[in-house]
């Protein structure tokens, strides 16, 4: 069969397969067709056609008019939806914008200090509410949102935390001076600080916003911003210079001010390569003659800044977090303690010790050792938590039932910080204790 | 193989009179469309008959098709033959409607009709006899391949054009070509008379 099949040759077989279907056009496969029967089927062709357009343009308005009701209704489900949408997240409180804002500032954390929000709720390590004024006491605030801002509160300085709108990250600033560190490598939404007369557009930058009665002054550290006045106006301000928005115009720093910014700067630990003193700690139990107080102190010594470990910090911090809510306070202490073995000098390292004491005192009730971690800050000088640290050590002496420690604590704190939230407890305290004879240690004695 | 059919391919493009009569047709002149599927049926019918299996199908094919030339005559612009035009309308409806209804009748020809076999004499004696019997082969292949046989043998297309008729790369139509034309030869191969003219064909 091979053979036979090789034996006729390509061109052979294909001149003769057309040869043999070369025949009549009206010849098919079929046979050759008729003329009648050609005729008759090109009659039934044409009606058959003239049929199909005649159904073809009665069927083609009806299915115009489906078509655009069909259209219709895509088009108001469509306008419907996108207006539901525009609604809630303009006014509802459920709407997924308000919820990620939610859930975004849900991470926020006061890092330093405590904020106080409507006049009594002191929030300290705590996930801070949206939409609602806070403000700080005698002492500041630090505030750290998990993309990379860092928001410095003075005391009594006031502003809030905006909802996330249409990937726009909003604070507010209503008075007292602000300080504001944005990390120029941040992910995450646009960020703005909205004042009493102006926006301010941030990239990466440091810089202080300071809200007084008449007058918002934005005073640039490092990189630059842009400022739109109350008329939409914009400025670009570069560091070292400082804008005035009641009449949009721009100064340079002063030296004196710059000196000052630098040193308010350093306390911040926000520029890493300036050198800034920090203190080292060495702990001694040192006999406190002119008060008394024979309590665990700190010798402090100027060094050069050590920079933390940012990331051990970072997840030493979530680590508490995530303790603290589950309430294992003995893990939050030996966390607490952990980082302040990681970097003994660093900023984080001291103010930790505010909060160590805290738990110390009031989860653990291990009166002594809060004490030694009050005594360990206030004798650091370090001032962000001084109200904080003075008051829990009068509550700490309190605890261990020192009234005379405690009466000399209260008065101290009462004379140093006349304008913090817990002066007045601290005044009702000190009235108790100056009625009642004290029983000290000495008294005892003699 | 095309070369001696290059002359009934009107290839071309095609005069002002066909496109306006190809106009009047679809705007519903009755007179106009007549002539036009006159003009078009012998080919349409001719290109059924090869691609259908058996006669009923061929005419329902011839059918459509007309029916779709006649429709769509509007959209004729003369660019190339009405031949041309023509038979891209019948392979494509050919496309549509044999997929279709050869799946659907598969089972039932299986079963209820005869394969298409040609009985005659022990000798062909005659172009048709020969043409019967390889329209009989060809109708056993598989569409694709029919339909570029169709029309390289029968229409006289070269395989650029073939390709263009049936809207398929150049190289898929030369390889269906290729294999259509070698089952096509191992089954006349088989076929004892049918090898025998071939041999004994010649100019």
């Amino acid at each position: 069969m091979m053979k036979q099949h090789i034996d006729i040759p390509n061109r052979q077989f294909d001149d003769a397969v057309t040869d043999a279907f070369r025949d009549a056009p009206a010849c098919g496969a079929f046979g050759t067709i008729d003329d009648l029967s050609r005729r008759r089927a090109v009659n039934h062709i044409v009606q058959k056609a003239a049929s199909a357009a005649r159904n073809v343009s009665e069927v083609h308005p009806r299915w115009t008019h489906r078509r655009v009701r069909a259209a219709g209704a895509i088009a108001a489900v469509l306008v419907l939806g996108i207006a539901l949408t525009w609604y809630l997240v303009l006014f509802g409180s459920a709407s997924p914008a308000a919820l990620s804002a939610a859930s975004y500032f849900g991470e926020v954390q006061t890092v330093h200090g405590a904020v106080f929000i409507d006049d009594d709720s002191a929030y300290r390590h705590a996930p801070l509410p949206v939409e609602k004024p806070m403000r700080t006491a005698e002492g500041t605030a630090l505030l750290r949102m998990p993309t990379g801002i860092d928001w410095w509160m003075a005391s009594h300085a006031a502003g809030k935390i905006n909802r996330l709108e249409f990937n726009q990250l909003h604070v507010s600033v209503s008075s007292g001076e602000n300080w504001f560190r944005v990390d120029p490598e941040r992910q995450g939404p646009a960020f703005s600080v909205l004042t009493p007369m102006g926006r301010i557009h941030v990239t990466g930058t440091i810089f202080v916003v300071r809200v007084t009665a008449d007058d918002v002054v934005v005073t640039l550290l490092k990189g630059k911003v842009l400022v739109q006045d109350a008329q939409q106006t914009p400025h670009e301000v570069q560091t070292g210079y400082s804008i005035h928005l009641q009449n949009g115009q721009t100064v340079p720093v002063s030296e004196n001010e710059q000196a000052q910014l630098r040193q308010q700067l350093a306390t911040l630990h926000w520029e890493e390569s300036t050198a800034t003193p920090t203190l080292t700690a060495a702990s001694s139990t040192v006999d406190n003659s002119a008060t008394g107080d024979t309590s665990v102190a700190v010798s402090a010594s100027v060094q050069p800044a050590t920079t933390d470990k940012p990331a051990d910090i970072k997840q030493l911090h979530m680590s508490i977090q995530n303790a603290r809510k589950a309430g294992d306070w003995k893990k939050v202490a030996g966390l607490y303690k952990r980082l302040i073995r990681t970097s003994p000098a660093g900023d984080a390292a001291i103010v930790s010790r505010v909060s160590l004491g805290d738990v110390y005192l009031s989860r653990l009730h291990r009166y002594g050792d809060a004490l030694s971690q009050y005594d360990y800050y206030i004798q650091s000088r370090h001032p962000t938590l001084l109200p904080e640290a003075t008051y829990g050590k009068c509550l700490a002496l309190k605890a261990m039932k020192q009234s005379a420690r405690e009466q000399q604590c209260l008065e101290q704190f009462v004379r140093r910080f006349p304008g913090v939230l817990q002066v007045e407890s601290a005044r009702s305290r000190l009235s108790v204790l100056q009625a009642k004879p004290t029983l000290s240690p000495d008294t005892i004695n003699e | 193989m095309n070369e001696n059919c290059a002359k009934q391919t009107d290839s071309t493009a095609a005069s002002k009179a066909i496109v306006d009569m190809c106009r009047l047709a679809a705007e519903g002149n009755v007179e106009a469309a007549r002539k036009l599927a006159e003009m078009v049926f012998n080919r349409i019918h001719k290109t059924a008959s090869y691609l259908a299996s058996n006669l009923s199908d061929a005419e329902d094919l011839a059918q459509a098709a007309c029916v779709e030339v006649l429709c769509s005559a509007g959209s004729f612009r003369g660019e190339s033959s009405l031949h041309y035009w023509a038979d891209r309308v019948t392979i494509q409806t050919a496309a549509k409607l044999l997929t279709t209804t050869t799946r659907r009748r598969k089972i039932w020809d299986r079963y209820h009709q005869p394969e298409r076999t040609v009985t005659g004499s022990d000798k062909l004696t005659d172009r048709a006899a020969a043409r019967h019997r390889l329209a009989a082969l060809l109708s056993t292949l598989k569409l694709p391949q029919r339909e570029m046989l169709l029309l390289c043998y029968v229409h006289g297309y070269t395989t650029q054009e073939a390709a263009d008729v049936c809207g398929i790369p150049f190289e898929t139509a030369r390889g269906r070509l290729k294999k259509g034309r070698s089952k096509l030869k191992r089954k006349v191969v088989k076929d004892p008379l049918l090898s025998e003219w071939i041999r004994d064909w010649s100019i």
